[in-house]
This record gives C-alpha cells, structure tokens and sequence, in this order.
C-alpha cells in the first residue's frame, strides 16, 4: 500500500502543534513591554525579582502583578507575612484573584509544588527551606503546567513566626519567658532555634519561640543554609528583574506627603542572549 | 437594514442540520440595554455625573462626562483619580446594590410575561408573540420605549428634572439614553441595541460580518484571531467551522456560530430534567427578604454543587417566589460565566425586594415556596477551556489545592478583602479561602461600609508592605535628643536619625511629611489612643511610615 494524500494529510494534522508557540505567553502592557522581550512573559519561566533594601521591589511586584494578562489569572502568595494588601489593591492587582499562604514554614517545597499544580502565577518569598533537588523539580513542573513563578529574594516580608525548637541556632537575642520572647528580642539570621537558647535562660525547654526577626536584615547570620546563602538556585530564573528607588517626591523637610515615587527598572532575560533593558518610571 | 446576501446563505450551510434548524426556531428576542447603567443607579441627582466604576483599583466603566475629561477604561484609579480631583468612585460590588434595575426591567412585563435580566443595565424578553400583538416589531419596539422613559422619568429624580427644563433626558450621549433592539439571539441584539436596530429574521449573520474581532466576548480568543490577521466577524465566519473547533475547542466554536449569527443562546427554556428543579417549601411563610435567603441557602448550594459535579452551569435560572396567599413572582436571572451560590442568593434577594415594593402586585402574605428552575444550561468546558483546550485554573481546582496546602500547613490561606479604614493595616481584612458562603447580610453591610466616607484616611500611596508586629524605634534629633509629639500633633524638634531598638541598626532621616494626628478608638474611652503618624526618607531603609503611640515610635510599615 502507498502513501495516500490522504494520509499524509492525517499525518501532518497529528504532528501539527496543536498551539502556536506565540500563544505560550502572557502579554504584558505598559512600560514593561518595553523592557521584557517582546514585552512578554514565557509561560513556564522563573521571573527572579531582586533589589536592595530601599529599592521598591514589592512596588514593582505589584505592578508586574497587574499588567496585561497577569491580572486576569489567579495568584498564590507564598511567604509573605507582612505585605501591604491596600498597595496591591491601589496598584491594580485582583485581590478577589490572590490567595495568600502566609507562613509555609519548613513545608514550602511541598506546598509550592501544589499551588503549582492549580495556580498559574505562584510567588514565593524568601524561597528558603528548599534544596537544589526540590528546587530542580520545581522548576521542571513549573515548565510542564506552564505556570509562571515569581521569586522575591528578599527578607521584608516575615518579622515574626512561630519557630518549632529544632534546628541550627543562630544569633538569638533578647530575653525569653515561658517559651515566648518579651519586649523585642530580636534574632538574626536563620529561623531556626536550638532548644538550648531556651534552657539557657532557664525557661521551658522544647517549648515554640516566638521570635522578631530583623526586618531589614539582607545579610544571613551565621549557620544558615546553604541553599540560603547562595541565593534562589542560581542560574535557574528565565528574567531577572532589578529594581532601584531613585527618590519620592511630594515630602519635604516636615511638609506634604509622600505623593509618587521614582522607580528605575530593568529586566535581564536567558531566553534574550541575557541582555538588559531598563526604564524609570513614576508610580 | 443590511441585506441578506448569498455568501451569508454559504456560510450557513457549514453548520450542521441541528444548528441550522435551532437557529430557524429561535425565538426573536426583545432587548433593551441602559448604556450608563452603573452611573443612573448611583444616588445621585446630577443628570451627568463625573464619576468611574472601580473595580480592584481599575476603571472598568467611565460616565459620559468622565470619558471627556480624558478617564480611559482600563486606568489605575489613582490616575484618574489624581487627574480629576472631584471624581466620584463607585465600586463594581456597590453598583445597583438595591436591585433597581429589577424594578426598571419589570416594565417588560407589560408587553411579554417571560422578562430575562441579561446583565445589569440589560434585559431582553422574547418578541414573537408580543410584536403580533401589538401589531408588528416596530410597534413593539415603539410601545416599549415609551413605557421605558415613563419609568425611567418615575424613578430618577435627575430625568425628571431634565424632562421639567424641557430637555430630552434620553438624548444620545445623556446618561439615561438607552437602546431598543429586536434580532435573532441575545448576542445580536445586544449588538443591535447600540444603534436601536431592527435586524430582520435570519439576517444576524450579514449584518454581525463587518463587526471587529474585538467584539467577540472572549479576549483572549478575540486577540489571538486579531493577531493571526483576522480583523472582522466576517473573516472568523469564513474559516473553515471544524478547524475552529479543532484549534479552540467547544469555546471557539461556540463564538464561530455567534458571529455568524446563530446565537444559540435564546430566552426559550431548553428541557432541562425536573431533578435538577429545586423546589423550597419553608415550613412558615416568611415575611422578610433576609430569613426567606437564610433558607434557601443550604438547598442552593447543594443545587449548584450537583450542577458543577455534572460538568455543568447554569447561565439562566427562573426564580419563581409564591406567596402564602398563592400569589406569584417569576423572573429569569441570567449569568454569562455561570450563577455561583452568592450570585444566586442576591438575585433572590433583588426579586424579592422588587417583588415587596411593588405598589400594585406586592404579596399580601409571606412567602411560602421558593422554586429555582435552570432554564439554560452549559457544559462547564463550554466556559472553563483554556485556549489551548486544556482545563483552564477553574475555583474548583484552586480550591481543592488550598485545601491539600491547609493540610500541609495547618493553617488556613486567606483571601484579601478590602475593607473601610483609616489605616492601611486596618484596611484589609484576611478571610479564609474556604468561606466560599458569604452571610449576605454581612456582606452587604460590609460593603456598605467600605462605600462610606472615612474622614482622616491616610491618603494613597499605601505603603507596600506592613509590619505586624510594629517595630519599635527610636527616633531622633541632630542633636540626639527623642523627637515628640505635642499635644496639637505638632513635632518638636526635627527627625534626623532613626535607630531599630536592640538592633543597634541606624539609618538617616533625609525627609519627612507633615503629622498626620488620628484618634484611634475613639468610640471606647478606655481603649481611645491619639496617634500621630509621619512618612520618613531615610537613606538605608528606604520611605517608612512611621507612628508615634502611648510616647514611642515604632515602624508600621516600607514604602518599598
């Protein structure tokens, strides 16, 4: 029997994508199309949101959060405690499309492996708690379901948490009573508290602590975990986007208020040769 | 009127017999649709307000006079907020809260006893027997329009002053103007309302062909077509029907037979089996709106659920309400994307409450069944498919994953809600995800609150992200001396250092803003606190918001 037109033709239609590759992308609007390539975002990609302290990254979470075909898909937030909810609201993110898991604890591979299954858009904070193996395939299902995941390295977002009395110690400060801090003690680094921080102030042993951490603190303290200290699994992100506050205006020496900011922006992409392009704009 | 043409008759004979036949049966449908409805339903006697409908701090709908002033739909509401400081901002939740528009559209009732509410603002009716009645669709359309203005003129004080000054309070471009159409399916007329247009039996797909592809109701199919260079209706028609099917699915090939005008869609009701019929008897006739919602709640629920467990929704339902004295209330609500619990249970409620104002047909007893008949409904898939054909982040999903992460976590995720505050923390409220069943009551008063005025809110921009616990922190002068606050909400002395308590972490101050005095809980004299708050530029930690409370200062939140 020879090849028939027919059947070539059935044969073409089952090798046939069954989707465009131009519809793997979420559209973006504004000033991000003119700093993501092709202004747009690749389904399956790992979009790595860095900045210093006063660098307006959460501003610029949200915004990202809130452009084009972003806003109309549903959100997990992972790990972000102490987020400004009204902001996001302001910036024109979905709130009625935002679930939020605040505190993940040490389970967040496990939990973000199943938002990733339901969500398209998963943002996780301080990934932390996740090692390279969880992370390569997190990353591999992530591409697979063609969701989208936002990475914020940053350590703004949790202050305080319920710490279960395990692990390697690090810099704890301030008094303790019955298991719980008083007053502001305050702990550097890691979350995770040995059980002789508590016996040493002759208080119950084992029992949770509920400790501040600093805020403001980028820098681990001492016996953090390597995943940690080497930042989101390096070379595992599709775009980087940079961000950097370059000043408020509207305030002055104990007049006005804070009306607008200025924000410089710049998104460097893998699948773009790593080139970089920036913009500042006002928010 | 557009002429039937003979490519149309080509293109129609793609679809199968079925499809052609149900289009030839499909009723002529009546549809009247207030272009400003949001902007008419706001208490307001101003004939042409400056004013937005916000919805998660977007503009999705601008008044006439908004539009003018250059407010684009689509803008982030502190933008056209800042550029027309006298905008009145109405949230999507807030608009037509009290059921008004059920007692505008119960006009149609004259002329057909089946009135479907498409949408807020839009309500149909079928046209076939009424227009022999009154002597053919013009007549039809006529007798509608002006019972319409009647009511309209009736229930809007801005109308009627219009009307008094001898204006036309339904002008094109006034915010009471409103269309009239008759066409084949509600899709076609609802674009036939625009123009108030007639379009004769059989002529929808003629005249839908020069339509651009952006008014197809689905975007992201829409903006696929638009960049594959296919610009209009007509071109969409002219693919071939199964390649549609094969690249959209069940969604594509629904909007393939809309734009060339065989709406399916249609106010007849489709056999539906009687044991998805959900017929409430209440064991006493009740008298209020709210008690009669309470008890229908549960057996809603459980009627929706088996729906979704079929692989089904329910874009139409007749809700039929009888009186303990049999009197009765039937009405179609209609839900494009679906009824969800919540939609159903307010849709209710509005019948009710139009039900119980009426002055002519009110009941004169309570209300002893309530009957919820679907009267259109779709696969699921028909609405949830993705583009690709694949399931589509469905509530059902997202739902069932939060339930494994509560597991895992052992707390609940939540849900932001926005809520009426002064302060940004105030302001949101965290619901957990699983109460899908709002108390409607709470709801709405909820929401009734977040409508009202809040005198002394901290204006926007909030900050990003909100401590909770506040940090404490010391805040000080060149000198070294702790800045204080009078008793007028007057800083003495000016902030130059900031320093985080125990961390020994200083930053310098470079700016900071006006006081910004609150008296917290003043309500309750035991708990009232003053509270001054100031914004801070600092060097190293950025824009903080900053609160001076009980004579310490502590961070609330990072303008980041």
């Amino acid at each position: 029997m020879g090849i028939t037109e027919k059947s070539i033709g059935r044969i073409s239609g089952l090798a046939s994508p069954k989707f465009l590759a131009r519809e793997r992308y979420v559209e973006l609007d504004g000033f991000w199309t003119e700093i993501f390539p092709l202004g747009r975002v690749q389904l399956g990609s790992v979009v790595l949101f860095e900045g210093a302290l006063n660098s307006g990254v959460t501003s610029a979470v949200f915004e990202f959060l809130s452009a084009g075909g972003m806003r109309r898909r549903w959100i997990a937030l992972v790990g972000f405690e102490n987020l400004g909810f009204l902001a996001a609201f302001e910036r024109g993110v979905d709130l009625g499309k935002v679930v939020s898991v605040p505190d993940p604890g040490r389970s967040l591979g496990q939990v973000v492996a199943v938002l990733i299954e339901a969500f398209p858009v998963v943002v996780i904070a301080n990934p932390r708690f996740i090692s390279f193996s969880q992370a390569r395939n997190l990353v591999s299902r992530i591409r697979m379901n063609n969701s989208i995941m936002v990475v914020v390295q940053r350590d703004l977002y949790g202050v305080a948490g319920q710490i279960p009395a395990v692990g390697d110690s690090d810099n704890i400060a301030g008094p303790f009573e019955h298991g719980r801090s008083i007053g502001s003690g305050i702990a550097n680094g890691d979350v995770g508290i040995d059980s002789r921080c508590v016996s040493a102030q002759g208080k119950e042993r084992a029992a949770p602590l509920i400790v501040q951490r600093d805020p403001f603190l980028l820098r681990p303290g001492k016996g953090a975990s390597n995943t940690r200290d080497r930042g989101f699994w390096p070379g595992s992100y599709d775009y980087l986007v940079k961000s950097s506050m370059a000043g408020f205006s509207g305030v002055d020496q104990g007049s006005g208020f804070i009306r607008e900011c200025s924000l410089s922006l710049s998104v460097g992409s893998k699948r773009d040769g790593d080139r970089t392009k920036s913009v500042t704009i006002l928010i | 009127m557009p002429k039937k043409t003979s490519q149309h008759k080509l293109r129609q004979s793609r679809y199968s017999l079925f499809d052609q036949v149900e289009h030839q049966v499909a009723p002529r449908v009546l549809l009247v649709e207030f272009f400003n409805w949001p902007f008419m339903s706001i208490e307001s006697r101003d004939a042409d307000p400056l004013a937005v409908v916000v919805e998660n701090g977007v503009v999705i709908n601008a008044s006439p006079q908004a539009l003018k002033s250059g407010i684009k739909m689509g803008d982030k509401l502190r933008t056209a907020a800042s550029a027309e400081p006298g905008l009145r901002v109405v949230s999507a939740d807030m608009v037509d809260q009290d059921g008004l528009f059920a007692k505008i559209a119960s006009v149609l009732e004259r002329f057909s006893p089946l009135i479907e509410i498409v949408d807020l603002g839009i309500c149909a009716t079928t046209a076939k027997g009424p227009s022999r009645y009154f002597g053919g669709e013009e007549r039809l359309a006529l007798g509608v329009k002006e019972a319409m203005e009647d009511q309209i003129v009736k229930v809007f004080p801005g109308a009627r002053e219009l009307r008094s000054r001898a204006a036309d309070p339904f002008a094109p471009g006034s915010i009471f103007s409103f269309g009239i159409s008759i066409a084949d399916g509600i899709f076609t007329a609802q674009i036939a309302a625009r123009e108030s247009l007639i379009v004769p039996p059989g002529e929808s797909g003629s005249f839908l062909a020069p339509l651009s592809i952006k008014e197809l109701p689905d975007y992201e199919i829409a903006d696929t077509l638009y960049r594959l260079g296919v610009r209009s209706f007509g071109e969409f028609v002219d693919l071939d029907f199964n390649l549609v099917l094969e690249r959209f699915g069940p969604r594509g090939a629904l909007l393939h037979r809309m734009a060339a005008g065989l709406d399916t869609s249609s106010l007849e009701p489709s056999e539906i089996k009687e044991e998805l019929v959900q017929k409430i008897e209440l064991p006493d006739p009740l008298e209020t709106a709210s008690a009669v919602i309470f008890a229908c709640k549960a057996r809603v629920e459980e009627m929706l659920r088996r729906l979704l467990e079929s692989g089904h929704l329910c874009q139409v339902m007749r809700v039929r309400l009888v009186s303990e004295n049999g009197e009765e209330s039937v009405r179609d609500w209609g839900a494009r994307d679906g009824f969800s619990v919540q939609l159903l249970l307010e849709r209710i409620r509005w019948q009710l409450e139009a039900w119980s104002t009426n002055s002519i047909l009110a009941p004169s007893a309570g209300i002893e069944i309530v009957e919820l008949r679907p009267q259109r409904i779709v696969s699921s898939l028909r609405v949830q498919l993705g583009l690709d054909g694949s399931e589509r982040s469905s509530v059902a999903k997202v739902s069932q994953a939060l339930s494994r992460v509560d597991a895992i976590v052992g707390k609940r995720s939540s849900i932001a809600r926005i809520k009426g505050s002064r302060t940004p923390k105030g302001s949101v409220e965290m619901v957990p995800w699983q109460l899908h069943l709002f108390d409607l009551d709470e709801e709405r008063e909820r929401k009734s609150r977040e409508a009202s005025p809040w005198p002394g809110k901290m204006m926007s921009p909030s900050p990003a992200v909100c401590f909770d616990p506040e940090i404490e922190i010391v805040l000080s002068t060149i000198e070294g001396a702790l800045v204080s606050v009078s008793a007028n909400a007057v800083l003495l002395g000016d902030p130059c250092w900031i320093s985080i308590r125990n961390t020994g972490r200083t930053a310098r101050v470079l700016k900071w803003s006006s006081a910004w005095p609150m008296m917290e809980r003043w309500w309750d004299p035991k708990d009232s606190i003053k509270v001054v708050r100031i914004q801070i530029v600092t060097d190293v930690l950025g824009a903080l918001l900053v609160k001076s409370s009980g004579g310490k200062w502590f961070i609330e939140g990072s303008y980041d």
